[in-house]
């Protein structure tokens, strides 16, 4: 285990599906934690490193917390709940319905939105694509 | 460090919170003090376990989460409700009733 940070939990709820918010909220509340220990720590007159691995020891592991975090709450976004949709159904919609939009919306010009909303359209699918291999990364680690 | 006890652990955790809160609103590292102090440091657990607890407890509807400054330091308080309140009398009728079992299997001799 990290000496000090929630790096390792942070990932963990991640790789869960847990939703960025929950995640900041509860490191949020275990750095809370931990200064008070600290300060428990000073108290007892235990500084620097001792009081870094008291505090760190008094929190206990950080893949079991994690482990406890998804089963109790189980708090996981949308995209992790519907990763289909978010990786594939909506971009693809997206690419689809953008430019047919603009050309519909605008009948004057609709050869040059024509160009437009192709280049619009091969931009977002390439995003899509960039997205899909990041999140694939994080879920196959 | 006292040790922990895994094994007989199973819902004490959300007990005992419920139980410190039916007081006052309490954060995270003032319940884990308590809970040494209610229980003479018999029960001992990974500090950082009790915030799932406390997390579950609150996506359920027992306790209400809100974020206080108190002498400069923001933190997060919970307290109990209707539903938590109502969750507790259930908890800490099962807990008798365990109790008074194991007890008794302890004091009677066993005949099986």
């Amino acid at each position: 285990m990290p000496d000090g940070g929630f790096e390792t939990l942070r990932d963990d709820l991640l790789r869960a599906g847990m939703s960025l918010r929950y995640v900041r909220r509860a490191i949020r509340e275990l750095e809370d934690h931990r200064e008070d220990l600290l300060a428990e720590a000073a108290e007892r007159g235990v500084s620097g490193a001792q009081a870094r691995k008291f505090a760190t020891e008094r929190i206990g592991d950080q893949a079991v917390i994690a482990r406890h975090m998804v089963d109790e709450v189980g708090r996981r976004s949308w995209a992790s709940r519907y990763p289909r949709l978010a990786c594939i159904c909506l971009p693809v919609a997206c690419c689809l319905l953008l430019p047919l939009a603009l050309v519909t919306g605008h009948g004057s010009h609709s050869q040059a939105l024509m160009r437009w909303g192709t280049a619009m359209m091969l931009s977002a699918a390439v995003t899509a694509l960039m997205l899909l291999s990041m999140r694939l990364a994080i879920v196959l680690g | 460090m006292a040790k922990s006890n895994p094994p007989f652990m199973s819902g004490v955790p959300e007990l005992l919170l419920l139980r410190l809160l039916d007081q006052r609103e309490m954060y995270g590292y003032e319940l884990v003090k308590a809970i040494r102090l209610v229980t003479g440091e018999a029960i001992s657990l990974g500090e950082g376990v009790i915030y799932p607890v406390l997390h579950g407890l609150e996506k359920s509807g027992a306790l209400k989460a809100r974020r206080k400054t108190v002498g400069g330091r923001k933190r997060v308080y919970y307290a109990l409700n209707a539903k938590g309140r109502k969750r507790l009398a259930h908890l800490q009728s099962d807990w008798s009733r365990i109790n008074g079992g194991v007890a008794t299997a302890l004091r009677e001799p066993v005949n099986a």
